[in-house]
């Protein structure tokens, strides 16, 4: 059979994740279980075969007229996102049924979550990332809600719902004020329209208006300073796994989206942009490091770390060279396996519908449950940046980068950003390590428990060997800047 | 005479208002309608555009907008009802369980 579109087999991957979440999606309806094992394995399954699909190299270029392109740059996030959706997968076979979620609808849905992701980062056009946006926003305020009977989780899906549906109204608003001055919403028109003509002078006001709105609404889905305040409620009412869903795959397709935004359509008033671009990254990383000093609570930590990392990413796309590009591809990866990872723990600390997350009930940890506390560790070093994990190498790289364009004084921002958050960071250790309580009884825990391991041990490989990753990186982002 | 540029005008203006409206209002179904409101003053001018330069993109783009917005109600009504059904509020200074 033929389909009447030139290169369909660019769409192969996002098809199969739609379809594969429709099956599950059946499957699930006459699933016997209530704890939905199975039915995270076959999600599992479908994740991996989006990655396989992916990587088998069929189809690259691009299709509906320029709308959505599979180079490199959307492989290397195809990949990314589906391993961090597999993390999160195998993370709630366990948190599932010990959260008392009895909806099987969870799986799936984080199977539509990643086809929008998939559809934003493989966007070339401003409305075909829109539209990923908003599927994977749907899908992800559903999630952050499931627990209907659970006060915190209805509060944590109304906020990130409200303000997401605001911040997605501002964006595309952006996009229409965009649209227009240059008749276009396809990337590559874009950036020529605003190169040709005198945006400083005619309809200056218009095209900057959009702009702004269209940034606005991103810093909004990255959690960047100043539209970060609904980052730390939605993290800590949702459920712990989502949280981990949101903080890593969502934060790396909402910056695989803005990378393309700012460095292809964007391109021509970057340079009188990239001052803005300064002052949020050194705003959001200062911001969310020095309010999470204050935390007891590790999940809401957590979330004003990611903050802090939004920043650390931030200084990348400032700087917007092609090494700075690629650190900030490895830095979403290395960011979303520690993240998973210190998540994970998290989430393995759950008891019947009571989540422990303040730092006091980490103590002890070191002796009770050492195999945790050793992922946690590892991920909070990682966090922090301490070498030879990833943390560490992505930080490196971010901010030499960085120091090569010329952003010294945002570099020494960042660095010493990164010490302050050793204060935080190091205060788990402490809590797990240096205080004691008594051990409790825990219910075997298989996936959660081979899922944070394996997260660990991502983290220490890819801080030992980077090139493969980082090699990937380079390639992927030179294939959005030199075309495929 | 109206020119495109007054729908445009037109639709700055109800983009102000469901703006405004999220900001002051305190009924989560108000704040809410305030959100389509913006929506929709992004397909006018969206279609203002396009019939103001003689594209059709503009036009299609309208459709998918809609699309999206006939979601996000279902999703944000049931967010809502959630809520709701648990609280008996639907008042938004009533919601401050998580904070710091």
């Amino acid at each position: 059979m033929t389909l009447p579109i030139a290169n369909i087999e660019v769409l192969y991957p996002l098809m199969f994740a739609c379809a594969w979440g429709l099956l599950v999606l059946t499957v699930e309806m006459f699933s016997l279980s209530r704890r939905f094992v199975g039915i995270g394995w076959l999600s599992a399954l479908g994740l991996a075969a989006v990655a396989g699909i992916s990587l088998s190299g069929q189809g690259a270029g691009e299709v509906f007229a320029g709308a959505v392109a599979l180079d490199a740059f959307s492989v290397y996030f195809y990949v990314l996102l589906s391993v961090l959706a597999i993390f999160a997968v195998f993370l709630s076979m366990d948190y599932v049924p010990l959260a008392g979620i009895i909806h099987g609808e969870f799986y799936p849905l984080i199977l539509f979550a990643v086809a929008g992701l998939l559809v934003m980062v493989s966007a070339t056009d401003l409305i075909v990332m829109f539209l990923g946006l908003e599927t994977m926003s749907m899908a992800v305020y559903v999630l952050a809600g499931i627990r209907k009977d659970e006060l915190r989780s209805n509060e944590a899906a109304l906020k990130y719902f409200l303000l997401g549906a605001f911040a997605s109204a501002l964006l595309l608003y952006g996009i229409a004020l965009i649209y227009a001055i240059t008749g276009s919403t396809v990337l590559g028109s874009v950036a020529n329209a605003i190169a040709s003509t005198d945006y400083l002078a005619a309809d200056s006001l218009v095209l900057m208006l959009g702009v702004g709105m269209l940034l606005a609404g991103f810093a909004f889905k990255i959690a960047a300073v100043p539209f970060h305040l609904w980052t730390p409620d939605v993290y800590e009412g949702a459920p712990t796994t989502v949280s981990a869903f949101m903080a890593t795959a969502v934060k790396a397709g909402a910056f695989a989206a803005l990378l393309r935004i700012v460095l292809v359509a964007l391109a021509p008033v970057m340079p009188d942009l990239s001052w803005l671009m300064w002052v949020l990254a050194a705003s959001t990383m200062t911001m969310g490091n020095f309010v999470a000093l204050r935390q007891t609570n590790v999940k809401r930590m957590l979330a004003y770390s990611s903050i802090a990392h939004t920043g650390y990413l931030l200084v990348g796309v400032t700087a917007a060279t092609a090494e700075a590009g690629a650190a900030v591809l490895y830095y979403l990866a290395a960011y979303g396996v520690m993240n998973i990872g210190a998540f994970g723990v998290l989430a393995a600390l759950t008891r019947r519908r009571h989540a422990l997350q303040e730092i006091s009930d980490f103590a002890g940890l070191g002796q009770n449950r050492p195999v945790l506390a050793l992922v946690m560790s590892i991920c909070m070093l990682s966090l922090m940046g301490m070498p030879p994990l990833a943390g560490f190498v992505g930080k490196f790289y971010l901010f030499t980068a960085a120091l090569e364009a010329g952003y010294t004084v945002l570099v020494v921002i960042a660095v010493l950003n990164s010490v302050v958050s050793a204060a935080y960071y190091l205060g788990v250790l402490r809590a797990m390590y240096f205080q004691s309580a008594d051990a409790e009884e825990y219910s075997p825990r298989p996936y959660l428990n081979f899922a944070v391991t394996a997260a660990a041990a991502v983290t220490v490989a890819l801080g030992l060997a980077p090139s493969p990753v980082m090699g990937a990186a380079s390639r992927a982002f030179s294939s959005i800047i030199l075309g495929p | 005479m109206v020119t495109p540029n007054h729908y445009l005008a037109l639709s700055a203006v109800l983009f102000a208002i469901g703006s405004i409206g999220v900001v002051v209002r305190r009924n989560l179904v108000i704040i809410f309608m305030s959100v389509e409101l913006m929506l929709n003053a992004a397909n006018l001018a969206f279609v203002a555009v396009a019939y103001g330069r003689g594209l059709m993109s503009g036009q299609s783009i309208v459709f998918f907008v809609m699309t999206v917005a006939a979601a996000e109600a279902a999703v944000g009504l049931a967010v809502i009802l959630a809520m709701f059904r648990n609280r008996q509020t639907v008042n938004a200074d009533d919601i401050a369980l998580l904070r710091w």
